[in-house]
């Protein structure tokens, strides 16, 4: 009897020794390889390229979450490789596209009215804004509880504004402050960002009293924390703009298949709600008439 | 030392090995079980640095691709700079490498491609999200890797391969697997520990309980006496206590039957003994009355008549002495423990029982060693031995036999042993010839007790009584008592 006995306490004894090696075998093995995972091939897309630029005005990371959605739904649905092609200014967008390194390209309404068709540039398609036509418009922002309710209050405040060559800060300084018996000088101060989201971060954490942004960028920041003090009459969108001279049918295909998205049907109502909201109800045709009003308030460049 | 804690088949060495063992698995299970838990969350959290890591640099990764590819770059090699820089603000890391959407390595503080499940196959990862794993690299030891595909929205730019030592981690799993198994080993002890004193004041309990069993005397002496305890072994105690008396009051009545029954067994044998008794008295009567017939014809004769006045004086001391011994006989008298000559107690009896012997023809021969060493006992209480062996003999017989009564000195004791010639015992009753009540008697002839009460008598002289016969040849009682140096 004892020798059984002896022989299970020392059974028991190496049990326990050898399950807390395994355990801690285990325990030390941070794992084994991960399980061979599904390699996509790269784009191996053969077909023509068709570049499209884009004047950076964000980040060009920033730039291209905004864009590359819009280039994913040509991809698909053309018959041609669409890419985006970044440049810091107007200037280098003209360029290329006078190049042929892009064959359209998104441009700023104010700099397009300034400057765009004295470079021979002509719209073709801008975003549609809520009421379904082409044109944006530029707010007056102010943290909640600034107490500045009017643009008459803004006299020595500080006030943000976006690009100096955006829509929004021309506006402003050419019709909203003389608009209410103001000039730059009634003001504190004048600042430029570079971004639209900028000025309203800027305005938000109290640096500035007041701001100058695109109402869509506005209204990505319906929490509460801003309230919109004024509004400009609808101006031209940003526009599309291409050579005048370009009448490939790749351009052509780039414009119809951008025409073709209609937010009213539910197809492309859901291609359209993952878009930046610039773009997210559809475009609409555009043409050199579209921007002569704004143009004027630019003051166009004529060669 | 072991053996002599933990004896192997004590009760304490079993219920130590069943708990412990229990205690030990339970501790066991419960601890891996926090272990492996411990590890998933120590490993979950060194995931979620890695997906810090690799999603920080990435940012600036990605900024710098599309820079590149619009021409927008800030300088050749800013993204190598950039990462010998990452890893040198993060001791932990070990490599970071940027490949492009073809796999080419474009920028990375590790010299050549690291080996992983993707970067070296041109491909894609499949998930979006950064993806981690685990791997031993040799000399480097264990290192965290986690990749992040480059992209925006659809447009695939590259991956970013971030390398973390993980040997800490190890340690750090390692340190906290001692620090259970530790735990589990000292929590067992102790509890043991605690165990093993609990046992042994329960078992302590038990051996004094044990040993008062041992030493608990039914006699005069008192019960012997334990510790009051107001829980369970107190209730054990007292319960004990408790029989003991009942045993002793139950002790008393015993002795106290065995006593009336034992002087009601020998009223009995006295009866038997009256007709010898009677004819021994009557030859010293006879005589003293021939005594007085002789006197008074010649009344003158003063020589004869002091002679047989003399003859008178020793018929009835005769007489007397008979009858003081059938008296002793029937009396209750205090056992007395003194050196006395067996052979006289044989005699003696032989005396009493010859007148019945001679009635049945039965021929009662002595054949008694001469030099048998004196035992120490009761004269009266031996005497009543051997008369109920010869009587039981006497009985056996029935008319016309012979019995022996053989005394001897052997090996220190003195042995007698009264044999007889009669149709002696069934083989199936030697076993019970010495229980009480047992009789193959009449009924009317025998109480049973006699052989009972003998080995009741012998035994307290420190002595044996055995029986033995053949069927048909007799049967014979063997008496084995200690001669008196040895008592």
């Amino acid at each position: 009897m004892r020798q059984p006995r002896l022989w299970l306490a020392l059974a028991g004894v190496a049990a326990f020794i050898g399950l807390n090696l395994l355990v801690l075998v285990r325990v030390l093995d941070l794992g084994p390889p991960q399980p061979p995972r599904k390699a996509e091939t790269e784009n191996d897309d053969t077909r023509p390229v068709v570049r499209v630029g884009v004047i950076s005005r964000y980040a060009p990371r920033l730039t291209y979450d905004a864009y590359q959605p819009v280039m994913d739904y040509l991809n698909a649905a053309g018959t041609h490789r669409y890419e985006l092609k970044l440049s810091t200014s107007y200037e280098d967008a003209a360029a290329q596209l006078e190049r042929g390194d892009v064959s359209a390209s998104f441009f700023g309404a104010w700099i397009y009215a300034r400057v765009g068709p004295a470079l021979g540039l002509v719209p073709v398609l801008a975003p549609r804004d809520g009421d379904g036509v082409a044109t944006a418009r530029a707010v007056l922002i102010t943290a909640t509880g600034s107490g500045i309710g009017s643009v008459a209050d803004l006299r020595g405040r500080a006030v943000a504004l976006a690009s100096r060559n955006s829509y929004a800060a021309n506006w402003f300084l050419s019709e909203c402050l003389p608009g209410a018996g103001l000039l730059v000088a009634d003001l504190d101060s004048v600042h430029h960002y570079s971004h639209h989201q900028t000025v309203v971060y800027r305005v938000r954490d109290g640096h500035h009293d007041a701001g100058v942004v695109k109402e869509d960028v506005a209204q990505r920041f319906d929490d509460g924390s801003i309230r919109i003090v004024a509004r400009s009459d609808p101006y031209p969108g940003p526009p599309l703009v291409v050579r005048g001279d370009d009448d490939s049918p790749a351009l052509a295909e780039l414009i119809a298949l951008l025409l073709a998205l209609d937010p009213a049907e539910p197809a492309a109502a859901r291609l359209l709600a993952g878009w930046d909201n610039e773009f997210n109800r559809g475009f609409a045709r555009v043409d050199a008439a579209t921007y002569a009003q704004a143009r004027l308030l630019a003051g166009e460049v004529t060669p | 030392m072991i053996r002599r804690l933990l004896p192997h088949d004590s009760l304490r060495t079993r219920i130590l090995l069943a708990t412990g063992a229990t205690i030990t698995l339970v501790m066991m299970v419960v601890s891996w079980g926090i272990l492996l838990q411990w590890r998933r969350t120590v490993l979950a959290k060194e995931q979620d640095y890695a997906h810090a890591v690799v999603q920080a640099f990435s940012v600036n990764a990605l900024e710098s691709l599309i820079a590149e590819e619009n021409d927008l770059a800030p300088g050749e090699g800013s993204l190598e700079g950039y990462a010998a820089d990452f890893v040198r603000q993060n001791p932990r890391l070990r490599h970071i490498v940027v490949v492009d959407a073809d796999g080419d390595l474009i920028a990375g503080s590790a010299g050549t491609l690291p080996a992983s499940p993707t970067t070296n196959n041109g491909g894609t990862l499949a998930r979006p999200g950064p993806v981690s794993w685990f791997r031993n690299d040799g000399d480097r030891g264990w290192i965290l890797e986690t990749e992040l595909a480059l992209r925006t929205g659809s447009r695939h730019w590259g991956r970013v391969l971030v390398g973390i030592e993980a040997d800490s981690v190890r340690r750090e799993l390692l340190r906290a697997f001692l620090l259970l198994l530790g735990l589990v080993v000292a929590i067992t002890g102790a509890m043991l520990a605690v165990l093993w004193t609990l046992l042994d004041r329960l078992l302590r309990s038990l051996r004094d309980l044990v040993g008062a069993m041992d030493r608990l005397d039914l006699g005069e002496a008192g019960l012997p006496e334990l510790p009051p305890r107001a829980d369970e072994i107190g209730v054990l105690f007292r319960h004990f206590q408790e029989m003991g008396q009942r045993l002793r009051r139950s002790r008393r009545e015993l002795l106290d039957a065995r006593e009336q029954v034992y002087h009601a067994e020998r009223l009995a044998a006295a009866g038997r003994l009256a007709a010898g008794v009677a004819h021994e008295i009557n030859n010293p009567i006879n005589g003293v009355r021939n005594c007085i017939y002789a006197i008074r014809r010649d009344p003158t004769d003063t020589a004869q008549t002091l002679e047989y006045l003399g003859m008178m004086d020793e018929g009835l001391e005769r007489a007397a002495a008979i009858v003081k011994k059938l008296l002793g006989f029937a009396r209750k008298q205090e056992p007395a423990r003194q050196p006395l000559e067996l052979n006289a107690a044989i005699a003696s009896v032989a005396r009493l029982l010859s007148f019945d012997c001679e009635r049945r023809r039965v021929r009662l021969d002595l054949d008694l060693a001469p030099d048998l060493p004196l035992v120490t006992g009761d004269m009266q209480l031996l005497q009543d031995v051997f008369t109920n062996l010869l009587i039981n003999a006497v009985d056996a017989i029935g008319q016309d036999g012979a019995i022996t009564v053989t005394s001897r000195h052997v090996d220190r004791q003195v042995r007698v042993t009264v044999a007889d010639d009669g149709p002696g015992i069934r083989h199936e009753d030697l076993p019970r010839v010495f229980d009480p009540f047992f009789t193959t008697k009449a009924p009317g002839e025998g109480t049973g007790l006699g052989l009972s009460i003998s080995l009741g008598i012998v035994e307290a002289h420190g002595g044996r009584i055995r029986a033995g016969s053949e069927p048909g040849g007799g049967a014979a009682f063997i008496v084995t008592l200690p001669t008196e140096d040895v008592t």
